[in-house]
Protein backbone atom coordinates (compact mmCIF):
# COMPACT_ATOMS: atom_id res chain seq x y z
CA UNK A 1 0.00 0.00 0.00
CA UNK A 2 1.24 3.17 -0.83
CA UNK A 3 0.62 6.95 1.05
CA UNK A 4 -1.22 9.59 -0.12
CA UNK A 5 -0.36 13.15 -0.66
CA UNK A 6 -2.42 15.74 -0.92
CA UNK A 7 -0.94 19.64 -1.26
CA UNK A 8 -2.93 22.29 -0.29
CA UNK A 9 -3.16 25.82 -0.84
CA UNK A 10 -4.12 28.45 1.52
CA UNK A 11 -7.62 28.65 -0.21
CA UNK A 12 -8.09 24.76 -0.09
CA UNK A 13 -7.58 24.80 3.73
CA UNK A 14 -10.05 27.59 4.11
CA UNK A 15 -12.58 26.22 1.84
CA UNK A 16 -11.88 22.50 4.24
CA UNK A 17 -12.03 24.46 7.53
CA UNK A 18 -15.62 25.74 6.34
CA UNK A 19 -16.99 22.92 5.38
CA UNK A 20 -15.94 21.04 8.80
CA UNK A 21 -17.13 23.38 11.07
CA UNK A 22 -20.69 23.55 8.93
CA UNK A 23 -20.49 19.55 9.11
CA UNK A 24 -20.91 19.91 13.01
CA UNK A 25 -23.70 21.76 14.63
CA UNK A 26 -20.55 23.67 16.92
CA UNK A 27 -18.50 26.47 16.91
CA UNK A 28 -14.76 25.51 16.73
CA UNK A 29 -15.22 26.89 20.73
CA UNK A 30 -17.32 24.32 21.91
CA UNK A 31 -15.73 21.57 20.23
CA UNK A 32 -12.82 22.96 21.90
CA UNK A 33 -14.35 22.81 25.55
CA UNK A 34 -15.80 19.32 24.75
CA UNK A 35 -13.04 17.87 23.56
CA UNK A 36 -11.20 19.00 27.02
CA UNK A 37 -13.92 17.16 28.76
CA UNK A 38 -13.28 14.41 26.34
CA UNK A 39 -17.35 14.87 25.45
CA UNK A 40 -16.90 14.50 21.48
CA UNK A 41 -18.29 11.16 19.81
CA UNK A 42 -14.90 9.52 17.13
CA UNK A 43 -16.71 11.34 14.00
CA UNK A 44 -16.72 15.15 16.24
CA UNK A 45 -13.20 14.02 17.63
CA UNK A 46 -12.37 13.33 13.90
CA UNK A 47 -13.34 16.69 12.83
CA UNK A 48 -11.94 18.59 15.69
CA UNK A 49 -8.61 16.77 15.07
CA UNK A 50 -8.62 17.71 11.43
CA UNK A 51 -9.56 21.35 12.03
CA UNK A 52 -6.32 21.92 14.34
CA UNK A 53 -4.51 19.65 11.75
CA UNK A 54 -5.34 22.68 8.83
CA UNK A 55 -4.68 25.10 11.22
CA UNK A 56 -1.14 23.57 12.14
CA UNK A 57 -0.71 23.83 8.00
CA UNK A 58 -2.09 27.36 7.78
CA UNK A 59 0.17 28.30 10.67
CA UNK A 60 2.94 30.65 10.53
CA UNK A 61 5.71 28.92 8.80
CA UNK A 62 8.52 32.21 7.85
CA UNK A 63 10.01 32.05 11.43
CA UNK B 1 25.00 14.59 -0.08
CA UNK B 2 22.24 14.37 -2.63
CA UNK B 3 19.68 17.08 -3.10
CA UNK B 4 16.43 16.25 -1.19
CA UNK B 5 13.21 16.58 -1.83
CA UNK B 6 9.46 17.16 0.18
CA UNK B 7 7.43 14.66 -1.66
CA UNK B 8 10.18 11.86 -1.61
CA UNK B 9 10.83 12.74 2.05
CA UNK B 10 7.11 12.59 2.82
CA UNK B 11 6.64 9.58 0.55
CA UNK B 12 9.34 7.70 2.41
CA UNK B 13 8.27 8.80 5.85
CA UNK B 14 4.49 7.79 5.25
CA UNK B 15 5.57 5.01 3.96
CA UNK B 16 7.70 3.45 6.54
CA UNK B 17 4.54 4.13 8.91
CA UNK B 18 2.25 1.41 5.98
CA UNK B 19 5.66 -1.04 6.47
CA UNK B 20 5.58 -0.50 10.14
CA UNK B 21 1.82 -1.28 11.20
CA UNK B 22 1.66 -3.68 8.32
CA UNK B 23 4.30 -5.61 9.55
CA UNK B 24 2.09 -6.13 12.69
CA UNK B 25 -1.28 -6.22 12.67
CA UNK B 26 -3.58 -8.53 10.40
CA UNK B 27 -4.84 -5.58 8.37
CA UNK B 28 -3.50 -3.44 5.35
CA UNK B 29 -3.84 0.07 7.01
CA UNK B 30 -3.42 3.25 5.14
CA UNK B 31 -1.70 6.80 6.06
CA UNK B 32 -2.42 10.10 4.09
CA UNK B 33 -0.30 13.22 4.35
CA UNK B 34 -1.33 16.80 3.75
CA UNK B 35 1.19 19.11 2.85
CA UNK B 36 0.87 22.96 3.54
CA UNK B 37 1.18 26.26 1.34
CA UNK B 38 4.74 26.73 0.20
CA UNK B 39 7.07 28.73 2.79
CA UNK B 40 10.49 29.15 4.75
CA UNK B 41 9.17 26.26 6.90
CA UNK B 42 6.44 23.73 5.44
CA UNK B 43 4.45 22.07 7.44
CA UNK B 44 3.22 18.87 6.95
CA UNK B 45 0.97 16.08 8.71
CA UNK B 46 0.28 12.22 8.37
CA UNK B 47 -2.54 10.15 10.23
CA UNK B 48 -3.73 7.28 9.43
CA UNK B 49 -6.06 7.08 7.27
CA UNK B 50 -9.16 5.49 9.85
CA UNK B 51 -10.85 8.80 11.35
CA UNK B 52 -11.46 6.80 14.88
CA UNK B 53 -7.93 5.49 14.62
CA UNK B 54 -6.47 1.95 13.61
CA UNK B 55 -8.48 -0.96 14.66
CA UNK B 56 -6.76 -3.40 17.07
CA UNK B 57 -7.96 -6.56 17.36
CA UNK B 58 -7.84 -9.46 20.71
CA UNK B 59 -9.18 -12.72 19.76
CA UNK B 60 -10.57 -11.52 16.08
CA UNK B 61 -12.63 -8.84 17.83
CA UNK B 62 -12.10 -4.94 17.25
CA UNK B 63 -11.16 -3.97 21.44
CA UNK B 64 -8.66 -0.83 20.72
CA UNK B 65 -8.42 2.21 18.65
CA UNK B 66 -4.75 3.21 17.59
CA UNK B 67 -4.68 7.37 16.87
CA UNK B 68 -1.52 8.04 15.22
CA UNK B 69 -0.59 11.25 14.32
CA UNK B 70 2.82 13.46 13.11
CA UNK B 71 3.13 17.24 12.67
CA UNK B 72 6.07 17.08 10.51
CA UNK B 73 8.08 20.72 9.10
CA UNK B 74 10.21 20.63 6.18
CA UNK B 75 12.80 23.17 6.29
CA UNK B 76 13.03 24.65 2.26
CA UNK B 77 16.69 26.32 2.61
CA UNK B 78 18.37 23.88 4.69
CA UNK B 79 16.35 20.80 2.64
CA UNK B 80 15.76 18.80 6.07
CA UNK B 81 12.39 17.02 7.42
CA UNK B 82 11.86 17.34 11.21
CA UNK B 83 8.62 15.96 13.60
CA UNK B 84 7.74 18.93 15.31
CA UNK B 85 5.11 16.77 17.47
CA UNK B 86 3.88 13.25 17.48
CA UNK B 87 0.98 11.86 19.06
CA UNK B 88 0.07 7.96 19.71
CA UNK B 89 -3.43 7.42 21.31
CA UNK B 90 -4.70 3.98 22.77
CA UNK B 91 -8.40 3.80 23.19
CA UNK B 92 -10.72 1.52 23.88
CA UNK B 93 -13.43 1.23 20.62
CA UNK B 94 -16.54 2.92 21.43
CA UNK B 95 -15.32 5.03 24.33
CA UNK B 96 -14.45 8.82 24.11
CA UNK B 97 -11.81 8.94 25.94
CA UNK B 98 -8.38 7.41 25.44
CA UNK B 99 -6.60 5.16 27.91
CA UNK B 100 -3.24 6.33 26.89
CA UNK B 101 -1.27 8.96 25.14
CA UNK B 102 3.00 8.84 24.02
CA UNK B 103 3.33 12.63 23.07
CA UNK B 104 6.21 14.19 21.71
CA UNK B 105 6.49 17.96 21.00
CA UNK B 106 9.25 19.74 20.50
CA UNK B 107 7.62 23.52 21.46
CA UNK B 108 5.85 22.23 24.47
CA UNK B 109 5.91 24.76 27.11
CA UNK B 110 8.75 24.81 29.64
CA UNK B 111 6.73 23.22 32.41
CA UNK B 112 5.59 20.08 30.25
CA UNK B 113 8.13 17.38 29.34
CA UNK B 114 8.70 17.31 25.67
CA UNK B 115 8.44 13.27 25.29
CA UNK B 116 5.85 12.45 27.77
CA UNK B 117 2.72 9.79 28.47
CA UNK B 118 -0.67 10.69 29.64
CA UNK B 119 -2.37 7.90 31.93
CA UNK B 120 -6.14 8.47 31.37
CA UNK B 121 -7.85 7.26 33.85
CA UNK B 122 -8.95 7.91 37.96
CA UNK B 123 -7.17 7.27 41.33
CA UNK B 124 -8.46 9.54 44.81
CA UNK B 125 -4.79 9.16 45.70
CA UNK B 126 -3.67 11.33 42.93
CA UNK B 127 -6.46 13.61 42.78
CA UNK B 128 -5.49 14.72 46.38
CA UNK B 129 -1.88 15.34 45.39
CA UNK B 130 -3.17 17.46 42.72
CA UNK B 131 -5.79 18.97 45.34
CA UNK B 132 -2.44 19.80 47.48
CA UNK B 133 -0.36 21.13 44.27
CA UNK B 134 -2.21 24.34 44.80
CA UNK B 135 -0.24 24.92 47.82
CA UNK B 136 2.98 23.53 46.75
CA UNK B 137 5.02 23.45 43.99
CA UNK B 138 3.19 21.91 41.34
CA UNK B 139 2.22 25.98 40.44
CA UNK B 140 0.95 25.53 37.00
CA UNK B 141 -1.20 22.87 37.75
CA UNK B 142 -2.69 25.11 41.07
CA UNK B 143 -3.36 27.88 38.52
CA UNK B 144 -5.15 25.93 36.27
CA UNK B 145 -7.97 25.17 39.28
CA UNK B 146 -8.15 28.55 40.30
CA UNK B 147 -9.54 28.75 37.04
CA UNK B 148 -12.20 25.75 37.58
CA UNK B 149 -10.03 23.19 35.88
CA UNK B 150 -10.59 19.83 37.05
CA UNK B 151 -8.02 18.03 38.11
CA UNK B 152 -7.32 14.16 36.17
CA UNK B 153 -5.07 11.87 35.87
CA UNK B 154 -4.66 12.10 32.20
CA UNK B 155 -3.13 16.05 32.99
CA UNK B 156 -0.38 14.14 34.47
CA UNK B 157 2.87 14.31 31.92
CA UNK B 158 5.35 11.62 32.68
CA UNK B 159 8.36 12.39 31.14
CA UNK B 160 10.12 9.96 28.90
CA UNK B 161 13.42 10.96 27.68
CA UNK B 162 13.64 13.88 25.75
CA UNK B 163 13.83 15.14 22.15
CA UNK B 164 16.23 12.05 21.41
CA UNK B 165 15.13 9.04 23.35
CA UNK B 166 11.51 9.45 22.83
CA UNK B 167 9.31 6.09 22.06
CA UNK B 168 8.38 5.27 18.50
CA UNK B 169 5.63 3.88 16.99
CA UNK B 170 7.36 0.70 17.19
CA UNK B 171 7.50 0.86 21.12
CA UNK B 172 3.73 1.36 21.35
CA UNK B 173 3.01 -1.30 18.96
CA UNK B 174 5.01 -3.74 21.01
CA UNK B 175 3.78 -2.60 24.08
CA UNK B 176 0.21 -3.59 22.44
CA UNK B 177 1.46 -7.02 21.44
CA UNK B 178 3.08 -8.10 25.47
CA UNK B 179 0.32 -6.12 27.31
CA UNK B 180 -2.73 -6.74 25.82
CA UNK B 181 -2.01 -9.75 23.20
CA UNK B 182 -3.30 -7.91 20.65
CA UNK B 183 -4.09 -10.01 17.29
CA UNK B 184 -0.52 -9.08 14.72
CA UNK B 185 1.07 -11.43 12.19
CA UNK B 186 4.27 -13.83 12.64
CA UNK B 187 7.28 -12.06 12.63
CA UNK B 188 5.95 -8.77 14.16
CA UNK B 189 8.57 -8.49 16.87
CA UNK B 190 11.31 -8.77 14.08
CA UNK B 191 10.13 -6.50 12.28
CA UNK B 192 9.67 -4.29 15.21
CA UNK B 193 12.83 -4.22 16.42
CA UNK B 194 14.18 -3.79 12.95
CA UNK B 195 11.78 -0.14 12.73
CA UNK B 196 13.16 0.57 16.17
CA UNK B 197 16.83 0.21 14.46
CA UNK B 198 16.44 2.51 12.52
CA UNK B 199 14.56 4.74 14.60
CA UNK B 200 17.14 4.83 17.32
CA UNK B 201 19.95 5.30 14.59
CA UNK B 202 18.57 8.26 13.71
CA UNK B 203 18.12 9.75 16.53
CA UNK B 204 21.64 9.02 18.27
CA UNK B 205 22.89 10.60 14.89
CA UNK B 206 20.96 13.56 15.62
CA UNK B 207 21.83 13.55 19.59
CA UNK B 208 25.68 13.65 18.03
CA UNK B 209 25.27 16.89 16.97
CA UNK B 210 23.00 18.04 20.46
CA UNK B 211 26.77 17.67 21.75
CA UNK B 212 29.51 16.34 19.27
CA UNK B 213 32.50 16.95 21.18
CA UNK B 214 31.20 14.15 23.88
CA UNK B 215 30.29 12.12 20.94
CA UNK B 216 33.99 12.53 19.51
CA UNK B 217 35.28 11.66 23.14
CA UNK B 218 33.37 8.57 22.96
CA UNK B 219 34.82 8.05 19.80
CA UNK B 220 38.26 8.62 20.08
CA UNK B 221 37.94 6.18 23.40
CA UNK B 222 36.70 3.75 20.78
CA UNK B 223 39.72 3.73 18.71
CA UNK B 224 38.40 5.83 16.00
CA UNK B 225 40.36 9.05 15.08
CA UNK B 226 38.24 12.18 15.21
CA UNK B 227 39.76 15.13 14.54
CA UNK B 228 37.43 18.20 16.24
CA UNK B 229 37.09 21.20 14.08
CA UNK B 230 38.33 24.98 15.61
CA UNK B 231 36.90 26.21 16.90
CA UNK B 232 34.53 23.21 19.00
CA UNK B 233 31.03 23.55 18.36
CA UNK B 234 29.27 24.13 21.79
CA UNK B 235 26.96 21.75 23.13
CA UNK B 236 23.27 22.68 22.22
CA UNK B 237 22.52 23.38 26.22
CA UNK B 238 18.71 23.86 25.85
CA UNK B 239 18.05 20.47 23.79
CA UNK B 240 20.35 18.52 26.18
CA UNK B 241 18.69 19.87 29.74
CA UNK B 242 15.29 20.38 28.35
CA UNK B 243 12.58 18.64 30.51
Amino acid sequence: MSPVINFLSDEDIKARRDELLASVDMSYEELSERAAAYLLNAEERAIYRRLNDLDYLAADRDR
Amino acid sequence: MAKRDLTAEVTDFAQELIRTVEAVLPEEHGFTAEVGPSSNRQHVIVNQDDDKGIPIAIGGQTVLRLEVSYRCEWNTTEEYFTVNESSFKVGVEGVNEPILTFDYGREFGDTVPVAHVNVHAHRDELMFAFMTAERGRGKPRGKGMQRGQIPRLSKLHIPLGGHRFRPSLEDVLEMLIHEFGIDCKNGALEALRAGRRKFRSIQVSAATGDDPEAAATTLRAMGYTVKSPDPSPQPKARRLSRY
